[in-house]
């Protein structure tokens, strides 16, 4: 991976809230993203990421705290929001108009016109591999395309600061290739990215630092070693003890162990996160072997994202 | 400014776009006007309608039919021509010599002074159906007035259906041209919620453009819609059956109300709705509900009377009578002609504009 050296942010949050009658939805978070960083905000579902953003994007009006975009106040409203590309979770383009005529107008939305606003589009097609279909009514793409062209209306104006709301989703592995590559050139280029997925992979490759969200409070933040380092000694181990009742009992036998601080099952297995796990690994499996249940696998691995992300919030990013 | 242009043009861009919307615009109203005003018509077409009446109970108020069908508004619309006897009566229709024939037995005005149901039959030729609904609504109103003394002093009907000047393709061209007029805005106003529905309407707020401007770019929109398809209707109906809409001015003035009252009719609904399916639904079950309540499938004086006050009683119907009564007055027609059906489409659809803008607000904030 490789990055700009940060500059000056151009994204500052601070105190944000937000509460919907009773319900806090986000409780005081704040951060801020540099010119040419790509900043990850992960969370589970109903965390708040999504009221988070809309706040950002000048969407949704703030209880309290302060948006700053490139030092303009968001509350200045059209000179702030022009200087935001917002990318929705959603399909946000007009199905019954081509590329062309989507880029066209939303660029015009923006202020571009003329010359500029041709180059604009031109590089924009070409950024996501849409040139050759931009004649196209929109309804006639593939999934993949849509999602590229969704990509291409949020980057026409060279926003300084550029929102990916799960951009990825439901794409196919060439399209979500061609939109890591898009994403990085625009870090390269100096844009600060805030992004957010379910995908902890894309955030491990993508993000120099990012965020922790849940129940509306920022819990942890910083790169990912930083927060890997945080688990302190904790090691994953995963072991495949077959199926059925018998992963359900190993689950309950490791927990019980001392040094264990997480047994989960996922995709069949048995994933363990313990104090320098590897140490302990004879004892979990004299435990198991005690109990009738051969271990048939097992593989030790230094804590990911998506350790940090369970013990943080106690459930999976994709929960 | 700029951005209201911008948002208005790519709407406009997309209704043009949708074929569908277009042939319901335009297409089914001119298709409709023609095959039932023409079905409806019958060979009677545009002259004025002979009109037999057969005066069997020799009475003051049997006589005083004539004079009341013969009065100076309906010259050249209504031809009457007495004859003594049924048999006389169905041989004149018999013979094409008239449309319809009254036949008013013994007894009628005895009937009509006590509040009795008088002893009256109406004979119309075969296909002349819409003459024979123009000589009851005559009948109608003759009986009324003359059981009610009061009503003597009410302003006088004019007749809608009596032939003359307002044809059967006439009264047709101005119930489908209102009629289609909310099924086209609708088809603009579902393309809105369908925006919301696709989120596209989240970008557009993200976006510089205030959202007031926004909403101007999409009201214009919806106005350029109505008027346009109320012009292109005027303009067809004119060239192609010879309607008379009545004086330019007060008609562009209720063109105009009559578009807010349906954007805003069918902007309402859709608001009530969940998303743009249930909404066009709804919109359409409605908008159906109160044409057939509004008088703009039959003429309300073919009609009991019951229907008549209905029809004032709906938005829509007020515009119907509105463009009716432009069209009946002809040369003489003025914004007064119509002020009551200006008024009230005005009022009905800038209210229901304000309504429906302010739960689009609350929408948008839970979606937001």
């Amino acid at each position: 991976m490789t990055t700009t050296e940060p500059s000056a942010p151009t994204l500052v949050v601070r105190g944000l809230s937000k509460s919907f009658g009773a319900r806090v939805a986000v409780a005081g978070i704040g951060f801020s993203i540099a010119a040419g960083e790509i900043y990850g905000l992960l969370g589970p579902n109903g965390a708040g990421k999504t009221t988070s953003i809309s706040m950002i994007a000048g969407i949704l009006a703030r209880d309290s705290g302060e948006i700053t975009i490139d030092g303009i106040d968001i509350d200045t409203g059209p000179a702030a929001r022009a200087l935001i590309g917002i990318v929705p979770q959603p399909i946000t383009l007009y199905l019954d108009l081509t590329a062309r005529e989507n880029l066209d107008f939303w660029g015009r939305m923006y202020d571009l016109s003329g010359a500029p606003l041709r180059e604009a589009i031109h590089s924009a097609l070409d950024a996501v591999g849409l040139t050759r279909r931009a004649d196209d009514i929109v309804g006639t793409y593939s999934g993949g395309m849509q999602r590229r062209l969704n990509l291409a209306c949020g980057i026409l104006h060279r926003p300084k600061l550029l929102i990916l709301d799960e951009p990825t989703v439901g794409v196919d592995p060439q399209s979500r290739s061609a939109i890591f590559d898009l994403v990085e050139r625009l870090r390269d280029d100096g844009t600060a990215i805030l992004y957010t997925t379910h995908y902890m992979e894309e955030a491990e490759r993508l993000c120099a630092r990012i965020g922790i969200i849940d129940s509306g409070r920022l819990i942890a933040e910083g790169t990912r070693a930083e927060l890997v380092t945080n688990l302190g000694q904790d090691t994953r181990i995963e072991i495949g003890v077959g199926r059925g009742d018998s992963l359900e009992r190993a689950q309950r036998i490791v927990s019980a162990l001392e040094g264990v601080q997480l047994a989960t099952v996922e995709n069949h297995h048995l994933h363990v996160v313990a104090d320098r796990g590897a140490n302990r690994l004879p004892a979990m499996l004299t435990a198991l072997l005690n109990t009738g249940i051969a271990a048939e696998s097992v593989r030790v691995a230094e804590p990911n994202l998506e350790d940090v992300f369970l013990r943080m919030t106690g459930r999976a990013l994709r929960d | 400014m700029r951005h209201a242009i911008l948002v208005c043009l790519k709407d406009l861009r997309q209704r043009l776009r949708d074929r569908t919307a277009i042939l319901t615009a335009i297409g089914a109203p001119l298709a409709l006007t023609a095959l039932m005003g023409f079905a409806l018509g019958g060979s009677h077409g545009g002259s004025g309608m002979r009109l037999c009446i057969a005066d069997l109970d020799h009475s003051e108020q049997s006589d005083a039919f004539a004079g009341f069908v013969e009065r100076p508004s309906l010259q050249g619309k209504v031809a009457v021509e007495p004859v003594n006897s049924v048999l006389a009566a169905e041989r004149m229709i018999e013979g094409h010599q008239a449309e319809c024939a009254v036949v008013m037995r013994p007894g009628f005005a005895q009937a009509l002074a006590s509040g009795n149901q008088p002893s009256v039959e109406i004979l119309a030729a075969r296909g002349e159906d819409f003459a024979m609904l123009a000589t009851r609504g005559l009948l109608r109103d003759f009986m009324s007035r003359a059981a009610m003394p009061r009503r003597r002093m009410t302003p006088e009907v004019v007749p809608r259906s009596a032939g003359g000047q307002m044809r059967v393709v006439d009264f047709f061209a101005a119930s489908m041209t209102v009629l289609f007029l909310n099924f086209g805005v609708l088809s603009g106003v579902r393309a809105l919620q369908a925006e919301v529905d696709s989120r596209t309407v989240v970008r557009l707020i993200a976006s510089p453009a205030q959202p007031y401007v926004i909403v101007a770019g999409k009201f214009a929109a919806l106005l350029v819609i109505g008027l346009a398809q109320m012009g292109t209707m005027i303009a067809a109906t004119s060239l192609l059956f010879g309607t008379r809409w009545g004086n330019a001015l007060p008609t562009a003035a209720l063109m105009f109300t009559s578009v807010l009252m349906a954007i805003g009719l069918t902007a309402f609904l859709m608001s009530l709705a969940g998303n743009a399916e249930q909404g066009n639904a709804l919109a359409a079950m409605v908008i159906t509900l109160l044409s057939i309540v509004g008088g703009q499938f039959l003429p309300p004086q073919g009609l009991p009377d019951i229907f008549e006050t209905l029809t004032r009683l709906t938005p829509n119907g007020q515009a119907f009578l509105g463009f009716i009564d432009l069209s009946a007055a002809g040369a003489h027609g003025s914004m007064l002609t119509i002020a009551q059906p200006l008024a009230v489409t005005a009022i009905v659809g800038l209210s229901a504009i304000t309504l429906a803008g302010l739960r689009a607000r609350t929408t948008l904030r839970r979606m937001a």
